[in-house]
C-alpha cells in the first residue's frame, strides 16, 4: 500500500501531502506542549517496533505475501498524535532506508496508513474499547487505508474506481485481516499480563 | 524478513555523495514535480538515462538498482493493468520517478538527511525518535529473526499461520522493546540529555 514516486497526480499530490503534513504539524504542535522527556526514548523504540513488524511478512497464494502495519496497535497504546508521529517516523525511515513509499507521495503515504491507524487507535481510547473492538477497529482502519489510496490512484490515473477498488481491496484483505487478529491477541496478551505500559499517558 | 537498506552505498566517496543535501533534495523534487506533469515520453527517457549515468558515476553498481526496481515493480504493474492507455509513457514515467528518488537516497546517508532537516526547524525530539528507530531497528529485526529461527526450530512453520504463536513472538518483541527503551533512556540521561533539547 506504499505508493512510490511516479503514480499520482499533481492535484492528488498537493491535497495528499497537504492532509498528511498537516496531520503531523498538528501532532507535534501537541506533542509540543504536552510531551515528558522519559517517553522520547519509548516512541523511538516504539518506532524501530512498527519497522520491525512491517518485515516480518507471511506467505500467500501465488507467491506474494503479506505484512502487519500495527498502526493502531501503537495509537491504542501511545495515543492518537503519538501514534501518528510514531507511524510517520517509521513511514520515513522505511522510505529513506528502502524505498518504500516516495518523497513526493510520503503525504499520500502518510494519510492512507498514520492517519487512518491514528484515527482508530483514537476511537478505541474513546470508546474504551477490549481486544476484541481493537481488532475490528484495526481491520477497518487499513481497509480504509486501502480505500483512500483506490480513490488516490483513480483520481490521479482515471479508468474505473470499481476495478481500481475491487482489485486493491483483495490485494489486500488478508493483511488487514491479520492486522485486525494479531493486534487483538497482542492486546489481550498485555491485558492479560497487566503491564503498565497500557496505563502510558496517551496524547 | 531479509533486509537490504540503500544507505549501504551512501558512505562512497564520490562527486554526487558530495554534493549539497538540500541541493540534492531539491533537484529531486523539482524532478519529481516535473515528471508528475505526464509530460512526452522523451523527457522521462532522458531523465533515465541521465540518471543511469550518473548512478554509474557515483560507482553504484548497476544490479543493485536493478534489483532495487524490480522490488518496486508489483505495485507498477498493478496500475498499469488498470490502466491499458498510453502504457509505455506511463511505465517510463515511474521508471524515472523511481530512478530519480534512488538516486538522492542512495547518495545521501540519513546522517546528512537528519541534519539538513533540523537545520529547517523539525523538533530535536522527533529527530531523536527518527534516530532511536534508525540505531535499534536493526537490532530489533535480528532479535525477531532469533525468535522466528527458534520457534521453527521447535517445530513451527510460519506457512501454517499459527496466529497464537505469531501473536505472543510479537508481544514479547514489543516487551523487550520497553525495556530496552529504559535502559536507552537511563543512557540518554547519564550523556545529559535534557527533554530533548540538548
Amino acid at each position: 500500500m506504499h505508493i512510490p514516486d511516479g503514480f499520482l497526480s499533481l492535484p492528488v499530490l498537493a491535497g495528499t501531502n497537504f492532509i498528511g503534513w498537516g496531520g503531523f504539524i498538528l501532532s507535534i504542535k501537541k506533542l509540543n506542549k504536552e510531551i515528558k522527556a522519559e517517553i522520547i526514548p519509548l516512541m523511538g523504540m516504539a518506532t524501530a517496533f512498527l519497522f520491525t513488524i512491517n518485515m516480518i511478512s507471511f506467505p500467500l497464494v501465488g507467491g506474494t505475501s503479506a505484512h502487519l502495519t500495527g498502526v493502531t496497535l501503537i495509537s491504542i497504546i501511545f495515543g492518537p498524535y503519538s501514534g501518528y508521529a510514531i507511524s510517520t517516523a517509521a513511514l520515513l525511515l522505511q522510505g529513506l532506508l528502502f524505498q518504500h513509499g516516495g518523497i513526493l507521495t510520503m503525504g499520500a503515504n502518510i494519510l492512507n496508513i498514520a492517519l487512518c491507524g491514528s484515527i482508530g487507535g483514537a476511537f478505541v481510547n474513546f470508546i474504551k474499547g477490549g481486544w476484541g473492538t481493537s481488532g475490528i477497529i484495526s481491520f477497518f482502519a487499513v481497509i480504509t487505508g486501502v480505500f483512500l489510496c483506490s480513490v488516490e490512484l483513480y483520481l490521479s490515473r482515471g479508468g474505473s474506481l470499481y476495478r481500481v477498488l475491487s482489485a486493491m481491496i483483495i490485494a489486500n484483505i488478508f493483511p488487514a485481516m491479520l492486522d485486525g487478529i494479531i493486534s487483538s491477541m497482542i492486546i489481550k496478551y498485555i491485558s492479560k499480563k497487566q503491564v503498565n505500559f497500557l496505563n502510558i499517558r496517551k496524547i | 524478513m531479509k533486509h537490504e537498506s540503500i544507505d549501504r552505498y551512501s558512505s562512497l566517496d564520490s562527486t554526487l555523495h558530495r554534493f549539497s543535501p538540500s541541493i540534492k533534495f531539491y533537484l529531486t523534487l523539482i524532478l519529481l514535480f516535473i515528471l508528475s506533469l505526464h509530460l512526452p515520453l522523451i523527457v522521462s527517457l532522458v531523465i533515465i538515462i541521465c540518471s543511469l549515468i550518473l548512478i554509474l558515476l557515483s560507482g553504484i553498481p548497476l544490479t543493485f538498482v536493478i534489483k532495487r526496481l524490480i522490488l518496486l515493480l508489483p505495485f507498477s504493474i498493478f496500475v498499469l493493468i488498470m490502466h491499458p492507455h498510453n502504457t509505455l509513457n506511463l511505465f517510463m514515467n515511474i521508471i524515472a520517478s523511481l530512478l530519480i528518488t534512488l538516486l538522492f537516497l542512495i547518495t545521501t546517508s540519513l546522517n546528512k538527511i537528519f541534519f539538513e532537516m533540523r537545520m529547517r526547524g523539525v523538533p530535536d525530539y522527533f529527530l531523536l525518535i527518527l534516530g532511536v528507530g534508525y540505531r535499534y531497528f536493526f537490532l530489533l529485526i535480528d532479535i525477531t529473526e532469533k525468535m522466528f529461527n527458534s520457534w521453527k526450530l521447535m517445530g513451527g512453520e510460519l506457512k501454517r499461520l499459527r496466529f497464537n504463536s505469531v501473536s505472543k513472538i510479537i508481544t514479547f518483541i514489543l516487551f523487550r522493546t520497553i525495556k530496552r527503551s529504559e535502559a536507552v533512556y537511563r543512557t540518554m540521561l547519564l550523556s545529559g540529555f535534557n527533554n530533548g533539547t540538548s
